[in-house]
């Protein structure tokens, strides 16, 4: 069989679609065989498009032929001829525009907090870092809520900076994007993080209060060292608590410090004795006081660069076009044939 | 939150639908003309009621000061899943009386007593999460459902095919009850490229709402996967009668197959994890 013949066939067409739909399959139990992104699946969706290449390129002499005739019932034919010549088209455009994507696109999250400004994003949760070649600035974070208390929206209103000099900016919202230099920016989650705990220190006989932020270190008045490892707004829906490391020349302590204990104590008595960890006396003489949790919003944003994009758009709509011309064919139009006994629409 | 009036017209829009199931499957014996009429009036009436149900509880959602079209949860899904079912049993029914409303109308009333009474099913009207609060909720959603309840169709009248063709081997009384395959294959065949189409306007509607919301139009999620392999069997079912000449007891199994990944892309995915899991 010549290689064209072969790959026009039918049979290799629902062969190579059987095989992209086993391969899905294969994909969606098994996410860590990494399907989607393997060289072999690209691999059929290129056969794939090989077929349709060939297929629509055998078509187009006919094609011609029936658009020229005249006749109410050869119009009609041409009219569905036209229609698959739309649709296979047009999944071959998707496929050339999805291959595209997957060789020149890219897409990655940031990570910016509110009065912040990152210029790199991450193409995985744990991969390297990527630069933009610029800076985004998160000037303002907003969330609105339902009545009932549900999420309604959020927004970030964002400028994109280079070497100080403002370029642009625009608001970000969900299901909205920004554009800016071939890149597009989108509204993907956002949260809290912590930024600053208010602690106080008592011994009874003296005082320390201080302002601190992870990672901080102060020294009480008899030398004993505090260090913020962690800070929460709310820990376990208990709500705001730090996790500090108290040390002196003897002994050390590691324990979490929750601004709500008297109430905590009340609802669970003996918290402090069960569980050393959450008693802010541990370290003695000392007893530990949080006073209040200082926090902000920051905005998980999607960079994304997808020069494949706009084919695929164009791919389907040539396919969606298609798809009407041989509704209107075949259900407008009537399957009349069928009685006889023959496939009662012949692409060819 | 509150037991809603939209709920209550449902639960009777299934009462109905099960009375007009019993006229069918009473008519259908000797195709008696009166009976599916009458069947076919009372299908209306429900339908007509399942209608006004669904514009009451978008305007109730409106009262609510959360207002959205009701296609936002699995209850308002499969709601609308049986809305469609019934609507292209009703057209059907004006080029082949009696055919389709025999298994469409008791599949109908049982999703519809399933949806009003189920205990595992949240019946409220929700607001709408920041990502689905979009006008390409209504548009996708409308065109994946409508093609479900077109490929449901199909594989119904594939399941009516496959029995018919059975009783006629063993000799039994088929013309009685069964319509002639021909016309049973024709309307498979209707279905499928009804179907088909609505399936693929509705996962570019989806593409183009992920380029928005998501920052790309296909992303392999679960359900996307899922209904491209749903679009791969119907592509390839169609391919095989159109160029291949299957037909008959072959389109039927290909309609059962095909309408086994729909329910799997429908229901099966909420069990792995992915963006369009609504379940839980």
């Amino acid at each position: 069989m010549k290689p064209t013949r072969l790959f026009a066939s039918t049979r290799t067409a629902v062969g190579l679609l059987a095989l992209i739909a086993a391969a899905s399959t294969a994909g969606t139990f098994a996410p860590s065989l990494d399907v989607f992104r393997s060289a072999w699946f690209a691999l059929l969706l290129i056969l794939l498009a090989l077929n349709l290449a060939v297929c629509t390129a055998q078509r187009t002499p006919a094609l011609w032929k029936g658009i020229r005739s005249s006749g109410p019932s050869s119009r009609k034919e041409a009219a569905g001829r036209l229609g698959l010549y739309f649709i296979h088209g047009g999944v071959l455009v998707i496929i050339v525009g999805a291959l595209i994507g997957a060789v020149s696109g890219f897409s990655g999250e940031m990570r910016i907090a509110e009065k912040e400004s990152a210029g790199v994003f991450h193409a995985a949760p744990q991969g390297a870092a990527r630069e933009l070649g610029f800076s985004v600035r998160l000037d303002r974070f907003l969330v609105e809520h339902y009545s009932g208390g549900a999420p309604k929206t959020f927004r970030s209103d964002i400028t994109f900076v280079r070497d100080g000099a403002v370029l642009g900016g625009g608001v970000l919202l969900v299901n909205h994007p920004v554009s800016f230099q071939g890149l597009r920016f989108f509204q993907a989650s956002y949260g809290r993080e912590a930024v600053a705990a208010e602690l106080t220190a008592d011994d009874g006989r003296r005082r320390a209060a201080r302002r601190m932020a992870a990672g901080d270190k102060c020294f009480l008045p008899d030398g004993t060292s505090v260090r913020v490892l962690r800070i929460e707004e709310d820990l376990m829906r208990m709500g705001p608590a730090v996790k500090l490391q108290v040390e002196s020349k003897e002994k050390e302590a590691l324990f979490w410090v929750f601004q709500r204990i008297e109430e905590l104590e009340e609802q669970y008595p003996d918290v402090s004795a069960a569980h050393p960890q959450f008693n802010p006396g541990l370290f003695k003489p000392w007893r530990l006081r949080l006073n209040g949790v200082e926090g902000r919003y920051y905005a998980g944003i999607q960079v994304a660069r997808d020069p494949g994009a706009p084919w695929v758009a164009a791919g389907a709509v040539l396919m969606l076009a298609g798809l009407a011309l041989l509704f209107f064919r075949i259900i407008v139009n009537g399957v009349h044939s069928s009685r006889s006994g023959k496939a009662d629409f012949r692409p060819l | 939150m509150q037991s809603a009036a939209n709920t209550t017209v449902f639960a009777w829009a299934a009462v109905i639908y099960f009375l007009s199931a019993l006229i069918y499957i009473a008519a259908a014996p000797g195709k008696r003309e009166n009976r599916l009429k009458t069947a076919a009036y009372s299908a209306w009436a429900g339908f007509a009621l399942h209608t006004f149900a669904l514009a009451l509880r978008w305007i109730e959602s409106y009262r609510m000061g959360i207002g959205h079209a009701p296609l936002s949860n699995f209850y308002e899904s499969i709601v609308f899943l049986a809305w469609a079912g019934v609507l292209f049993s009703l057209v059907m029914e004006r080029r082949s009386v009696g055919v389709p409303g025999v298994f469409i109308l008791p599949a109908a009333s049982l999703v519809m007593f399933y949806a009003s009474f189920s205990s595992g099913i949240e019946r409220g009207i929700q607001p709408l999460a920041p990502a689905l609060r979009s006008n390409w909720l209504a548009s996708h959603v409308i065109s994946c459902l409508m093609g479900y309840a077109s490929f449901a169709v199909a594989c119904g009248l594939g399941v009516m095919l496959l029995a018919g063709e059975r009783k006629i081997r063993a000799g039994g009384p088929s013309g009685k009850f069964m319509p002639d395959a021909a016309r049973l294959d024709e309307l498979i065949y209707c279905s499928l490229v009804v179907g088909f189409i609505l399936l693929s306007i509705g996962i570019a509607a989806g593409s183009v709402w992920a380029h928005s919301a998501w920052g790309t139009y296909w992303s392999w999620d679960p359900k996307e996967t899922w209904s491209l392999i749903t679009w791969i069997v119907y592509a390839a079912a169609l391919h095989l009668r159109l160029s291949r000449g299957w037909q008959g007891k072959r389109t039927a199994a290909l309609a059962i197959l095909g309408f086994i990944s729909v329910l799997f892309t429908y229901l099966g995915v909420n069990f792995l994890p992915g963006l369009h899991s609504y379940l839980n």
